[in-house]
């Protein structure tokens, strides 16, 4: 899974400790998801689409074969 | 297949070296080095509990520091690391704190000896608590149990979100995995030590054993249970 949530970030001005706290997750786990390594619940994945008003498939985005 | 692989090479190294080791020295009396090893301990464990000391001021230092932007970002990484290592360094205090009041008891070392090693040896397990209490301060919007809790350890996981209970399980798995093979190692050479020197292990031999089948029956029962 690939994520565009560092560019969101820095598009939005937001540090990853101000987005964690937003998204009601740890700083860690916020870093963890932006260097690929964690893929997110469902539910913080939502939680940090509304953050950026995006849709949660332009945020987090899968291959095709990962979904198949 | 990996940890087998080094399981089984970590005996057989384990095995030559303790074998090697013990038909040179198997009158070796530990009593001749038993006071030079104690006060070596001694200072370890108090050198160990100063740069514990100093580490706890550096972190509440950062903590308490007004920052914004990136900075803060670094600012929680700097604290994490920190923790992390000085979380390390303590515990690695409180193992020798304990082996030096071990020495110093069971070997009747000098009075001001036994004495240091008790005080050292304490003030490294109250430092342990400390330095876990402190996580608490650096997150105080965060409902983090309190170390004096009953089910500290349950509580602190419930309070965890999704991606630090995913790094703890993979820190702890390894971690289980590391102590399962050398713990059965370290039965193998309790064994050739008794054997080869003539002082019997036995009773290190069935509490290790128990630990092992313990700690082994508590993570299959509870995996078990969750199907």
């Amino acid at each position: 899974m690939k994520t565009r949530l560092k560019e969101l970030r820095a598009r939005n001005g937001l540090n990853q400790t101000e987005l964690a706290k937003r998204a009601k997750v740890s700083r860690q786990t916020i870093s963890l998801i932006e260097r690929e390594e964690f893929i997110p619940s469902l539910l913080i994945a939502v939680r940090i689409a509304r953050i950026f008003n995006e849709a949660i498939e332009s945020v987090f985005l899968f291959e095709e074969e990962e979904i198949e | 297949m990996r940890l087998v692989m080094y399981g089984l090479l970590g005996a057989v190294v384990g095995f030559i070296g303790m074998y090697l080791m013990l038909s040179v020295q198997l009158n070796f009396n530990f009593l001749t080095i038993a006071y030079p090893v104690n006060v070596v301990l001694t200072t370890l464990t108090l050198l160990l509990l100063v740069y514990v000391g100093v580490s706890i001021l550096q972190m509440r230092k950062k903590a308490n520091s007004t920052v914004s932007g990136d900075a803060e970002d670094e600012r929680d990484i700097w604290l994490y690391k920190k923790f992390s290592d000085t979380n390390m360094i303590v515990i690695a205090s409180v193992v020798f704190g304990i082996a030096s009041v071990a020495i110093s008891i069971i070997t009747e070392q000098a009075t001001w000896l036994e004495t240091s090693s008790i005080i050292i040896g304490t003030a490294a397990f109250i430092l342990s608590l400390a330095v876990t209490s402190l996580v608490n301060s650096f997150f105080p919007d965060r409902k983090l149990p309190s170390i004096s809790e009953k089910d500290y350890g349950k509580k602190l996981l419930a309070a965890s979100d999704e991606g630090e209970r995913h790094v703890m399980l993979e820190g702890l798995y390894r971690s289980f995995n590391t102590l399962n093979t050398t713990l059965i190692l370290g039965l193998f050479l309790l064994i050739f030590y008794s054997v080869f020197t003539g002082t019997s292990q036995l009773f290190a031999i069935f509490l290790i054993g128990a630990v092992i089948i313990g700690a082994n029956a508590q993570y299959y029962l509870l995996i078990r249970n969750k199907s």
